[in-house]
């Protein structure tokens, strides 16, 4: 019995005295593998590096309208704000909320985001630990004060006074919950930053084969000045706005001479202004002349869908008559003018309207062309593909329209495809960069052709794919080359900051300066003039009767707004703010122009209509017209036009926003601050016109 | 399903050993393996799931004379995408060993050690292949595209371990019941993964990782967690009559920072039981028991992920810029942190009544209970974006919920017939008790929040032609009369759905969202399941036996997804062209007339139309498929869960072979039959359009020998 009891006690306390080592003091202490914290990721030059990449998502962020958003779609991209400035408009009836008066009320916006403030912030804090070289330092915090600025310049611009934070705060800082800082404090500090980034950024090479460099800076710097200077002057700020434009001028001006040429092209499309249209369709643009940045994508890593989306049935940007009416004649004459030798207008068709145009209208919207489009095996064939050829006299054209083919129309409807070179693949491109960019008949993403451009909705038989409603198709993006399928397979680079955008800045704060002269022009405007083959500007000729249809605020659209919006537009700076329109069309600018000059209510009030058109008969394969007409002469006029049904007039789009009592309300020069960061933070005050909201 | 792709099959292996090595010590030891593998369809080139251009898709093949291809060309259908697109297995085995040593050193006296082992390892393997097919377009198109066809190899090991070790002493004097339990309780998990990926097979037809010509992606991942605690228990009772119990845990985790590591949970409870007392003699015949019991316990919750102390920064390849070709390595930006936050604990208090009748014939048991849940872990205060990141994790809110369950049940043998039915029913209702939200911001919760509350707009009919000024509606002008409430962002048309201005500012919005100023809207609904109940009942006679289990809710709102309800509904707007119509979706608004010469010009053709008008592209069908009270939709269900036909052999025929000492076969059917409002395709447990749920049939035998 004793000795049972032994061991029983024996081997109770051999158990509890292994299980009790067992317990070690660390069992309950448990780490993560494989990441860093704030105290160990700042050691190198290389951990900066790493640490700031995060940043560069911030030249595809969809929150800023010129960004090209992130590449899978278009959709809320670039040009998705030029619908907002009525520059652009849509096929499906999607109305401008700002002509509507639609813009939702803001309780909460991911536009008012410090997220990345914070980021900066946080590796700014990190710089003096004392593991950098000094000009390691200086380089990383020039390259934290371009991200911080270049986000500032979009929230500035957005909401005009905003609260700027360049600490890192915590949930208990107070400064989180102060007021806005005035505007003019931060556009300082935002010109201060770039400028020190500009002298410390220094050698960039370690940062990677296309990282952000002084240049970068430059571009930034000098969009960022003209932007702020003309908004304060026309908004009636009280900011040194005439200093801004100095610098813009000069900082315009390093860039200028650092990079003297456009690009003109990658040599596979032979057609005038290639080198516009391959800014945006080229396979690489490194090394392209006049090219500051560009963001790259590659095959099988990282890939977009801007091309493929334009040949597919979701692309649903066309443009109205208004904008189409501010390209230039070859010969750089407005069309209004008596010696312009434009011949569209009302009872003409669209060969009409693009004959002897400025070459960026047909690459920025589909010009008119027909092709017999079917199975055939004639000598005529042009294609490797049996799919198209071309129409003969005799023939009639497909659809309900029962138009007979003349000698004259086989010859304007081939004119394009001459022009640009025809279709030979028909078919996905595969990227296959000879085939080049613009090619037509158009071919949606598979091997289904356009039988005509224009494609208009309100015709009885149209394709589905590449259509639009106004007549003319927005297709800046397409390319025959790029691999298509309807995903994103395509790898064509986008430019961030191109010289062309600098030559523009440079000419309208020259202007607004009052330097703007013949050398002044010659070194800007006209470079972009020669690049897509439209004649010089001669300033001395431009005078009052230059462009009849010049905006001398006297616009009946305009005439329930004040002084500060019916302004006179001097002619010289008429034509200087079309030319950035245009070149820089479809890329998210001008909402930022048409509200920083204060002119917002003249374009997005007027009623917007499509191409002149008749019911039937009219020289399109695409049947027979089932929608209204408006009487375009009198949008011209009056603003507005009632629709109707007699038979041809300008397509009808949509209705006049004035119609119905809305149009342009002077708040939306700036954004709603959100209604639940005011709820958190009383400080905050709102901007003018919202209070009631 | 159309194809053998979707199969499981599971290989268990049991064994238990038990010895009595001496009087005082005896030795368990239990080993479990189990070995799963699942195979399941790899998407190449189509979810079979999507909804999406539904309509335009055609089975079979696409002859070879339209698309211009030498042979016919397959569809990407869904039944296709099931036939043809090839199968991911995954492959689960999970070995398992408890040993448990009991000791007995003296009378009344126990001492059990308990050790389980588990690991689960996991492999997946999945190959997208390439298939060329047709889409309804007359594309040809490979997919995926050419060096993008993926290969994926997964594996992952997780490691648990658990020791329990506690001694019980039991002692009995006169009527008094002593009991005490002590004991040690430690646990550790690891879990470690390896993901591979690689793009463009040399060999389609033999993929592998070295055979990938592509991109490559691999990642590694540490995932531990490990808890220890003490524990104790003192119960008492008198002569089985009147019962007392004392328990408290004091427990640690390692997911908590240093300083909060422990808590300390308490729990009390007591019982009476009435029939035994002297004074309930006269109920003996009838009541066999009547007690009430009461309870107060708390206990500690720490589920949630292990590392939320520590603002890590990840290392990742990421493709926000390219550099030299390829993807660049980027560093994460950190959250914010609070080192100071702990268990979440559980305090419930508890009131029952069990009582048993009939010989134990009637049997119900009734429980009230209120649980709350203090200082639940989550980013709870709301901070003004300026601070640039999300609030940190801290123990912010506490939760009440209140409920009541109530079970019956009756059984009876008649000679050889014996039958057994019961019924239980159960409700709940939680309460959000104190929340951080300072502005009562209806995204979060907020202070006084019933759970599962739903905010909408209240229907009130449609927009019809004479809201509207005539004149200027036949120019396709589309302006409002004085008094009818417009819709924020949107210019309504006739048809459009009208709703309640509940605000009064002659505008249909959100308010800025919060409590006080939810603009137009109001709690419409509530998802929590209410009054849910089971049922079952059991037939016997001699060996056979018939069993049935009934479950069901009483009442529930369910507001389903878009596609559900509305024609070419969809909660992406620029998808609304592309999704579809169903056949029960077509009452919808139309006009008499939709040309605006005619007097009938956007007169309603059918008033009592359940679904607003349709557009021909998006416009106003976002605004139209907001949530409202008129698409509410009723989750109440009655399901047959379970019916079940067995025989056991009668043990006078078993003996007979000495060997086997029962023998039973049973048939069984699960899920049976569901009888449910909802529309066909939508399970109201589940409520998504996803993998149903199955209906499986078994049959099996139980042998004893």
């Amino acid at each position: 019995m004793m000795k049972n009891n032994i061991y029983k006690i024996l081997i109770i306390s051999l158990s509890a005295l292994t299980l009790l080592s067992s317990c070690e003091k660390g069992f309950l202490d448990k780490y993560p593998s494989g990441t860093l914290v704030e105290s160990n990721a700042f050691m190198t030059y290389e951990n900066y590096k790493s640490y700031m990449y995060q940043c560069y998502s911030l030249f595809t962020d969809k929150r800023i309208s010129s960004n090209f958003s992130d590449g899978k779609y278009h959709a809320n991209g670039q040009y998705y704000a030029d619908h907002f400035s009525g520059i652009l408009s849509d096929r499906d009836l999607w109305e401008n909320p700002y002509a509507m008066q639609t813009v939702a009320t803001v309780t909460s916006s991911k536009y008012w985001d410090f997220g990345p403030i914070r980021t900066i912030n946080i590796m700014l804090s990190h710089l003096d630990d004392g593991h950098l070289a000094e000009a390691e330092k200086k380089h990383w915090k020039s390259v934290g004060y371009f991200f911080h600025s270049w986000w500032y310049m979009e929230l500035v611009a957005r909401f005009g006074d905003i609260p700027y934070i360049n600490t890192v705060l915590n949930d208990e800082s107070p400064e989180a919950y102060g007021p806005r800082t005035p505007r003019k404090e931060v556009a300082d500090s935002i010109i201060a930053r770039l400028e020190y980034a500009i002298e410390n950024i220094g050698d960039c090479s370690r940062d990677g084969d296309n990282p952000v460099t002084a240049d970068a800076c430059r571009a930034a710097l000098s969009r960022f000045l003209l932007r702020e200077g003309t908004f304060a002057k026309y908004h009636g700020l009280d900011e040194p706005y005439q200093e801004y434009l100095r610098k813009c001028v000069k900082v315009s001006e390093e860039l200028m001479a650092s990079y003297p040429t456009l690009y003109t092209g990658n040599g596979n499309d032979s057609y005038p202004a290639a080198g516009w249209d391959n800014e945006e369709t080229t396979e690489s643009l490194k090394g392209a002349a006049g090219v500051i940045m560009y963001k790259e994508y590659v095959d099988g890593v990282l890939m977009h869908r801007f091309s493929d989306f334009v040949h597919v049935a979701s692309h649903t940007t066309d443009a109205p008559q208004a904008t189409i009416d501010l390209f230039l004649m070859q010969n750089g004459l407005p069309i209004a003018n008596a010696e312009s030798g434009y011949k569209g207008g009302e009872g003409k068709d669209l060969w009409d309207v693009y004959d002897n145009r400025d070459p960026r209208l047909p690459i920025a919207f589909q010009p008119p062309v027909q092709a017999k489009v079917g199975k055939f095996s004639d000598p005529d064939n042009v294609t490797t593909f049996a799919q198209w050829t071309f129409w003969r006299p005799g023939e009639s054209l497909n659809g309900k329209g029962n138009y007979t083919i003349t000698e004259a129309d086989s010859i304007k409807f081939r004119k394009y495809i001459d022009y640009f070179g025809p279709n030979i693949k028909c078919y996905d491109g595969g990227g296959e960069v000879r085939l080049g960019s613009k090619r037509v008949p158009g071919h949606n993403h598979t091997n289904s052709m356009q039988h005509s451009a224009p494609n208009i909705t309100k015709y009885s038989q149209t394709d589905n794919y590449m259509r639009c409603l106004t007549g003319y198709y927005f297709w800046k993006h397409y390319t025959a080359w790029e691999k298509g399928l309807n995903k994103s397979n395509q790898t064509s680079d986008k430019p961030i900051f191109l010289i062309s955008e600098v030559l523009l800045n440079y000419a309208e704060a020259a202007f607004e300066l009052g330097i703007f002269d013949q050398g002044a022009a010659d070194r800007s405007i006209n470079l972009l003039r020669r690049r897509s083959g439209v004649a010089d500007m001669v300033v001395s000729k431009i005078d009052a009767n230059w462009d009849p249809d010049r905006d001398k605020g006297t616009a009946a659209w305009t005439q329930g707004y004040d002084a500060r919006t019916n302004y006179e537009v001097d002619p010289v700076l008429w034509e200087i703010r079309r030319e950035r329109l245009i070149e820089l069309i479809g890329r998210g600018f001008s909402f930022y122009d048409v509200r920083r000059w204060h002119k917002a209510p003249y374009f997005i009030n007027r009623q917007q209509c499509g191409a002149w058109v008749k019911a039937k008969g009219i020289p399109y394969g695409t049947g027979a017209y089932t929608g209204q007409f408006v009487d375009y002469k009198q949008i011209k006029a009056t603003g507005q036009a009632t629709p109707d049904n007699s038979g041809s007039g300008w397509i009808f789009t949509y209705p006049s926003p004035l119609a119905s009592g809305k149009g342009w309300h002077d708040k939306y020069y700036l954004d709603q601050v959100p209604l639940d960061q005011i709820k958190l933070n009383p400080e905050l005050s709102q901007n003018e016109g919202y209070e009631n909201e | 399903m159309v194809s053998k792709k979707d199969a499981y099959s599971r290989k268990a292996f049991t064994a238990y050993i038990a010895s009595d090595v001496t009087k005082w010590f005896t030795q368990e030891a239990t080993v479990y393996y189990t070995y799963e593998n699942r195979s399941d369809i790899s998407v190449t080139f189509r979810d079979p799931y999507s909804v999406r251009l539904i309509n335009w898709y055609p089975e079979g093949y696409m002859p070879k004379e339209i698309i211009g291809t030498t042979e016919d060309l397959l569809i990407d259908s869904p039944r296709n995408a099931c036939l043809y697109q090839p199968e991911a297995t995954s492959l689960t085995t999970t070995p398992r060993i408890a040993l448990k040593t009991i000791i007995h050193p003296l009378k009344g006296w126990r001492i059990t050690a308990e050790y389980t082992y588990r690991q689960r390892d996991f492999q997946y393997n999945a190959y997208s292949g390439q298939q060329i097919v047709a889409d309804p377009q007359l594309a040809v198109r490979t997919l995926p595209a050419d060096g993008q066809d993926k290969y994926t190899y997964n594996v992952t090991k997780d490691r648990y371990n658990a020791l329990n070790i506690y001694t019980n002493y039991d002692l009995s004097i006169s009527g008094h019941n002593l009991g005490v339990i002590l004991g040690y309780n430690q646990e550790s998990d690891t879990f470690t993964n390896v993901y591979n990926t690689v793009l463009g097979q040399s060999v389609i037809t033999v993929p592998s990782l070295q055979g990938g010509t592509g991109t490559r992606t691999v990642s590694e991942g540490l995932s531990e967690y490990s808890v220890l605690g003490v524990f104790g228990r003192l119960s008492y009772n008198y002569k089985n009559r009147y019962f007392i119990e004392a328990n408290a845990r004091y427990d640690g985790s390692s997911k908590f920072p240093k300083e909060n590591r422990f808590g300390f949970f308490p729990s009390v409870s007591g019982a009476w039981r009435i029939s035994e007392e002297p004074f309930m003699k006269w109920s003996r015949s009838v009541v066999n028991n009547l007690k009430v019991r009461a309870s107060w316990g708390s206990i500690g919750n720490q589920n949630i992920s292990p590392y939320g102390f520590i603002a890590g920064m990840k290392i990742s390849e990421s493709d926000v810029w390219i550099d030299n070709g390829g993807k660049v390595n980027i560093i994460s930006t950190p959250g914010l942190i609070r080192g100071n936050y702990t268990w979440e604990t559980v305090n419930t208090f508890d009131i029952g009544v069990d009582f048993n009748a009939f010989r134990d014939r009637l049997s119900m048991v009734f429980d009230w209970y209120s649980r709350s849940t203090v200082g639940m872990l989550g980013t709870g205060v709301e901070l003004p974006s300026t601070v640039g990141a999300s609030a940190p994790l801290q123990n912010v809110s506490d939760m009440n919920t209140k409920g009541w369950e109530l079970s019956l049940r009756w059984r009876d043998q008649i000679g050889d017939f014996g039958y057994n039915v019961g019924f239980n029913l159960y409700d709940h209702k939680s309460f959000i008790t104190k929340y951080n939200n300072t502005s009562n911001n209806l995204s979060y919760h907020y202070n006084g929040k019933t759970l599962g509350e739903v905010w909408g707009f209240v229907s009130d009919g449609f927009y019809t032609i004479n809201d509207f000024d005539a004149e200027q509606a036949k120019t396709g002008v589309w302006a409002l009369k004085e008094g009818i409430p417009s819709i924020d962002g949107y210019t309504v048309k006739p048809g459009d759905l009208k709703f309640v201005d509940l605000d009064g500012n002659g505008k249909i919005d959100s308010g800025s969202n919060t409590l006080d100023e939810p603009g137009d809207r109001k709690i419409i609904g509530n998802t929590t399941p209410r009054f849910e109940y089971g049922a079952n009942l059991s037939l016997s006679w001699k060996g056979l036996e018939l069993s049935m289990i009934l479950q069901g809710v009483g009442k529930r709102d369910v507001f389903l997804p878009e596609s559900a309800i509305f024609p070419f509904g969809t909660s992406v707007k620029s998808d609304i062209p592309f999704t579809a119509v169903y056949s029960n979706q077509t009452n919808y608004w139309t006009a008499k007339s939709y040309d605006p010469e005619s007097p009938d010009y956007m007169v309603e053709a059918n008033p009592d139309a359940s679904l607003p008008r349709i557009y021909g592209q998006a416009e106003n069908a976002e605004s139209n498929m907001r949530r409202s009270d008129k698409y509410m939709q009723s989750g109440a269900y009655l399901r047959l869960k379970n019916l079940t036909l067995s025989y056991s052999f009668p043990r006078a025929l078993l003996s007979r072979t000495k060997v086997i000492d029962n023998l039973r076969f049973y048939f069984s059917c699960e899920n049976l039959g569901t009888i449910s409002s909802l529309p066909m395709g939508y399970d109201p447990e589940s409520l998504k359009w996803a993998y149903p749920f199955y209906r499986t049939w078994s049959f099996g035998a139980h042998i004893t020998f």
